[in-house]
């Protein structure tokens, strides 16, 4: 799959057909996800209504963390395999990897305001999370910084995967330290802590970011395609020096 | 405005996560719509 997607003009047919279904997706998953978040799930016994912010929360710091692990093992076949279209999807995928994060700080802080009593705390997942966005901001940094485009990929791809070990620190310092953060409320193959009427929303907001984050990843990708064909067609020499010769 | 819900001390906080959740899913799909639009056929 991975090789047969490494030619362009294939990823191009591939992508023209998955990307509006993915787009149609997202828009189903989100709209029925923000009905059931905000009109017909129940407020929680402690929290009251709070837990509604989980719904948008909790999905946006997943598809933060998973647009980080898309970007480092995109790097990673960039590095190994020189995959044409590796660096391309790395790129792709940090601006909305970052946005995410960042959904995710915001509306985790002003839960944790409700919750906690406090918009902040410098514990492990808190911090960790911040990290990661510092991440995804450095990686396009090196981008946007570095003139030639092949030296830029080779930085930045360094960043994503060395940054990757970021993800597990993320993932499990609520387990390995006395954290603020709450532990798992929802975890397989155990019986799930969350009632199904509040796993409902939860779920079909994270489908719904994860067809969201590949609609905009797979037309930014087509778009990059796009540009580098323009860009071979355009001529050398300009056709006004060609005539004086 | 009764179908707006009353989520009583929580609700500044609540619309304020959804608000800024949904202007980023619009901001990426407005500007992911035009780029396309420009992209040559």
């Amino acid at each position: 799959m991975i090789n047969f997607l490494a030619n362009p003009m294939r990823f191009k047919k591939f992508a023209n057909i998955v990307t509006p279904l993915f787009g149609l997706l997202a828009f189903f998953f989100i709209s029925s996800g923000l009905y059931f978040g905000l009109f017909n799930s129940p407020e929680d016994q402690l929290q009251g209504h709070s837990v509604r912010i989980m719904y948008v929360h909790v999905p946006a710091v997943i598809i933060g963390m998973g647009a980080y692990a898309g970007m480092a093992i995109a790097s990673l076949l960039a590095y190994i395999w020189r995959h044409p279209l590796s660096d391309e999807l790395a790129r792709a995928l940090a601006l909305p990897g970052a946005a995410f994060t960042a959904l995710g700080l915001i509306t985790g802080s002003l839960w944790g305001k409700t919750s906690w009593g406090t918009y902040w705390q410098w514990d492990g997942r808190m911090t960790s999370t911040l990290i990661l966005l510092f991440l995804f901001i450095g990686y396009m940094a090196v981008w946007s910084s570095v003139d030639d485009k092949k030296r830029a990929a080779r930085i930045a791809g360094l960043v994503a995967m060395v940054g990757s070990i970021n993800l597990p620190i993320i993932k499990f310092s609520v387990d390995w330290w006395n954290t603020l953060h709450q532990t798992s409320s929802y975890s397989m193959p155990d019986a799930p802590g969350l009632p199904s009427s509040m796993a409902l929303p939860l779920a079909l907001m994270a489908l719904g970011y994860t067809f969201f984050l590949g609609w905009v990843v797979l037309n930014t990708v087509l778009n990059s395609i796009a540009d580098a064909q323009v860009q071979r067609k355009k001529p050398t020499v300009s056709t006004t020096k060609m005539e004086k010769l | 405005m009764e179908f707006i819900p009353d989520f009583g001390k929580y609700s500044f906080y609540v619309w304020t996560c959804y608000g800024v959740s949904i202007a980023v899913l619009l901001a990426f799909t407005i500007t992911t719509l035009r780029r396309n639009a420009q992209r040559p056929k």
